[in-house]
């Protein structure tokens, strides 16, 4: 059965580790509020056959970072990170995120759906390493981003460190404005300009909110979002 | 009864002129078929009656029932009566199906007025059926993930449900198993009513087993160079253009050196126009 851990970055600077025992289960909801300038940093350690799922939420104004480490260590190790993040102001917002595939047969799945605005940079440090004798693992990394304004800045850097042949791994990054293509074909159903951009931006947060349970954290994220939006 | 007229229409990508003068009449009622040779300008046609940005109208007019289209934005042309099926649609992640095309159709209500969800569920559901569509379709993201077929499908969803009177269908049926092009045959067939009119943009005729045209119009060089009934298209399939560009004494194209639209078609403006932009 899984388990949910929320966790509220509302410190300077905190930090937290985790252990997932064979076949365990867990979800890690790292939730920035933006109430606070912080630093959050995480290391995990994922045995047989267990599946960590980490969604980190930041919706700031303030300067933060995201410092994760999660190793995969046994066969069967699966992890699965989905960033969902909005930067503005003029804020930094940087997400340094590292999965090691240790050990043959581990999974990882790394999407991002980035967006900034006003003056605001967002830096996607996305990197996974397969050491060598990682047979068979399983490496997809994802990045989208979307600068609502002409000062609004994001870089990212999907990087794969790979010391075995026989592995499957992928990594694309698309980074722009609201796409033209898109606007005209919402626009040509009847939405007009503003609404159809509104859909596209609340679009990037949907699959995060597809998979958050409790209504309440949903309700609190969604607001969050679309207050700052 | 609505009419849609386009009247001496030029068209202009990036300074090269595709539309050369085309002059088109439809009522709603009627099915009208544009074919032509790739690269003479259908697709442009078809997006600049829906007013897409990259096409520049340098003269001529498109009036619905009288009204200036071209002034309209793209949205307001929907909202009007127009709708265009299109080759390539879009994929927007984190939308889902049925919150698009109830927030379409919410846009074409009254001020004040709503939409029962009720209403829409039970008609979303009808449409599906009717086009055999997947029943997880509605809490899928819009076309992503879709097949080539599954895009087409939805593109005639979003139209049985929004209503418009004219649907500029641009090849509806490229990408369809025969199935797949008998359903939504049929299901554009069903529409065609005393308020629903459509121009069907295709380069085959069996497509048109099951939609009942009543018009034909070629298009060559951007201007339309030949109407009439279904028996040109049936000339067309069977001996293809060669017969019409020395009855008509056309050259190939006009269009000069430019190897890339000639060979490869309005798909290929659309390319290279794409790699302008990078």
């Amino acid at each position: 059965m899984a388990n949910v851990v929320v966790e509220k970055v509302t410190n300077v600077c905190c930090s937290k580790e985790y252990f997932l025992e064979e076949n365990e289960h867990k979800t890690i909801i790292v939730f920035n509020d933006g109430s606070n300038s912080c630093a959050f940093n995480l290391q995990a350690v994922l045995k047989k056959g267990s599946v960590l799922n980490i969604y980190n939420v930041a919706t700031t104004d303030k300067t933060a970072s995201l410092n994760e480490t999660i190793a995969l260590e046994a066969e069967g190790a699966t992890c699965n990170v989905l960033n969902v993040l909005l930067v503005g102001g003029n804020a930094k917002l940087e997400s340094n995120i590292m999965l090691l595939h240790n050990c043959k047969e581990t999974v990882s799945d790394f999407a991002n759906y980035a967006i900034a605005v006003d003056e605001a940079l967002m830096v996607l440090n996305n990197n996974a390493k397969i050491v060598k004798g990682a047979s068979k693992s399983i490496v997809r990394q994802k990045a989208k981003g979307l600068t609502l304004s002409k000062g609004a800045k994001i870089k990212a850097m999907p990087n794969l460190y790979i010391d075995e042949y026989d592995v499957i791994a992928n990594h694309a990054a698309s980074i722009g404005s609201i796409s033209k293509e898109d606007l005209f074909y919402l626009m040509s159903r009847g939405l007009d300009e503003k609404e159809a951009s509104k859909l596209i931006v609340l679009g990037f947060v949907q699959p995060l909110l597809d998979r958050i349970d409790d209504v309440e954290l949903r309700k609190e994220i969604s607001e969050h979002f679309v207050s700052k939006l | 009864m609505s009419k849609l007229q386009i009247i001496d229409l030029h068209v202009s990508v990036e300074g090269k002129e595709i539309l050369k003068g085309v002059n088109l009449e439809l009522n709603t009622g009627e099915f009208h078929v544009v074919m032509g040779p790739n690269g003479t300008g259908k697709s442009t046609l078809a997006a600049t009656i829906m007013g897409h940005y990259k096409y520049q109208v340098t003269s001529g007019q498109i009036l619905l029932d009288g009204e200036d289209v071209l002034s309209m934005s793209v949205d307001e042309r929907s909202r009007k009566g127009l709708f265009l099926a299109m080759q390539y649609p879009s994929e927007i992640t984190g939308v889902t199906n049925s919150d698009f095309i109830k927030t379409a159709m919410h846009a074409r209500l009254a001020e004040g007025e709503t939409l029962p969800l009720l209403k829409f569920i039970r008609s979303l559901d009808k449409a599906c059926e009717e086009l055999k569509m997947r029943e997880d379709l509605p809490h899928r993201y819009v076309n992503e993930g879709f097949s080539g077929g599954e895009k087409k499908r939805n593109e005639i969803l979003q139209m049985k449900l929004l209503k418009p009177k004219f649907a500029i269908l641009d090849e509806i049926d490229s990408g369809l198993d025969v199935d797949a092009l008998r359903i939504v045959g049929e299901n554009v067939n069903d529409m065609k009513s005393e308020n629903f009119g459509s121009l069907i943009i295709t380069h085959y005729e069996r497509l048109l087993d099951y939609i009942k045209a009543d018009y034909v119009h070629i298009l060559m060089n951007g201007v339309v160079v030949k109407s009439g009934g279904l028996e040109l298209m049936e000339k067309v399939d069977k001996e293809g253009y060669d017969w019409l560009k020395e009855e008509l004494g056309l050259d190939e194209l006009d269009d000069g050196p430019n190897i890339t639209n000639n060979i490869l078609g309005t798909c290929a403006v659309r390319n290279a126009m794409d790699k302008g932009d990078k």
